[in-house]
């Protein structure tokens, strides 16, 4: 995510003014830098289509499963269609599906279930129309862990699909 | 000031029944459609972006904060939802806070989500509008719009909801009832990243200076 902090400190600046102004008072009592609480990061709204950054706020980026499953559910079907429609409508971009887990287990057991998920995600991409030349996964098993703590309220980010955009070609 | 009580307290009533300040009487509701789609078998008018303020759009922000990525943060002074994303960034939406929202604050977690849920008015509600129905069934013109994210604490219901809304000009304001109000097609968006068991911390309303 680190393209989107500096694309935000280039952009940002000029934006910083008018966020605060129209967030009121409710801003006064913060200080006038980017790196605050609600400085943009990226483009605001005016989002350009087609963007790596138009794929993260309007299609989503994350899917998420159930403990010890590497099933796809509707909620997950709708990101996922909505990704293989943004795909077929920018075809410069390529994916790299990760997956992860954090299940109860060794450690070798989460990396196989996360490459699971990975590879299921990966396959329902490719029933909806993209080319799997333009896919690739990878597994991260229990490491990098969104939230690190012994109940669901971690275990249901953790367990999870990231499809990034990799690979696109000019701007 | 001259105004008797009786006044004073019929004035405030006006006020509590009204919609968002900002807003008040004069709003042209139709302008802030445009279009339709269909969701789940729902048809329901889509949201003319144009027309709400770029503050409450649905956007990138940073974020600073203890609170961990995967996290959502609902902050009823200022009108905005966060969910918090890694390196100190968050996806922030604009919502409208109803008499319900203000009165509960701290940690929750969504046990429970809804499509095109079904609504039963408060009881408290149904004293001050008594025309309401006891029970209203999904869909369109139900004031919770699209979807519903329930939040529970301990395995018990809090009462307390994000929602989506059939007033999109009220967002960015308080409302008279209901309790966190997002446009729909950012409640769309959120329970698409809200998993079951999703931590929700509520700041404490502080009263506005």
């Amino acid at each position: 995510m680190a393209y989107l902090a500096a694309r935000g400190l280039r952009g940002g600046m000029m934006a910083i003014g008018l966020v605060l102004a129209l967030a009121g008072c409710s801003t006064m009592e913060k200080v006038a830098s980017p790196d605050v609480t609600d400085a943009p990061v990226g483009a605001g709204v005016d989002i350009p289509a087609g963007s790596n950054e138009d794929f993260i706020v309007n299609v989503g980026r994350r899917i998420y499963f159930t403990e010890k499953s590497a099933e796809l559910n509707d909620t997950a079907r709708v990101t996922l269609d909505k990704q293989a429609e943004f795909l077929a409508q920018y075809p410069q971009w390529k994916i790299k599906v990760e997956g992860f887990a954090d299940e109860p287990g060794t450690a070798e057991f989460n990396m196989q279930l996360s490459q699971k998920r990975a590879e299921v995600t990966r396959a329902y991409l490719i029933s909806k129309g993209v080319a799997p030349i333009r896919t690739r996964i990878k597994a991260f098993g229990n490491t990098e862990l969104v939230k690190k703590c012994a109940d669901v309220t971690c275990y249901s980010q953790n367990r999870r699909a990231v499809i990034v955009l990799e690979g696109r070609s000019g701007a | 000031m001259a105004m008797d009580r009786r006044q004073f307290l019929a004035g405030a009533g006006a006020l509590v029944a009204a919609p968002t300040g900002a807003f008040a009487q004069d709003v042209n509701e139709a302008a802030f459609f445009k279009g339709s789609a269909t969701d789940n078998g729902v048809t329901f008018r889509r949201t003319n972006l144009q027309k709400i303020d770029k503050v409450w759009r649905r956007q990138l922000v940073k974020y600073k904060s203890e609170e961990a990525p995967g996290t959502i943060v609902v902050d009823t002074r200022n009108n905005f939802l966060y969910v918090i994303f890694e390196n100190h960034t968050a996806l922030r939406y604009g919502v409208g806070v109803g008499k319900e929202g203000f009165q509960w604050f701290g940690r929750a977690r969504i046990d429970r989500k809804a499509i095109w849920p079904q609504w039963v008015p408060p009881p408290e509600m149904l004293l001050r509008r008594p025309e309401l129905p006891k029970f209203m069934a999904g869909g369109a013109d139900n004031p919770l719009g699209p979807r519903a994210l329930y939040l529970y604490r301990d395995g018990r219901d809090l009462g307390y909801r994000l929602h989506g809304t059939t007033e999109p000009w009220s967002i960015g304001g308080d409302v008279s009832s209901g309790c966190i109000r997002l446009l729909n097609e950012d409640v769309m968006d959120l329970y698409q990243r809200s998993p079951v068991g999703t931590l929700v911390l509520v700041l404490e309303h502080i009263n506005r200076g």
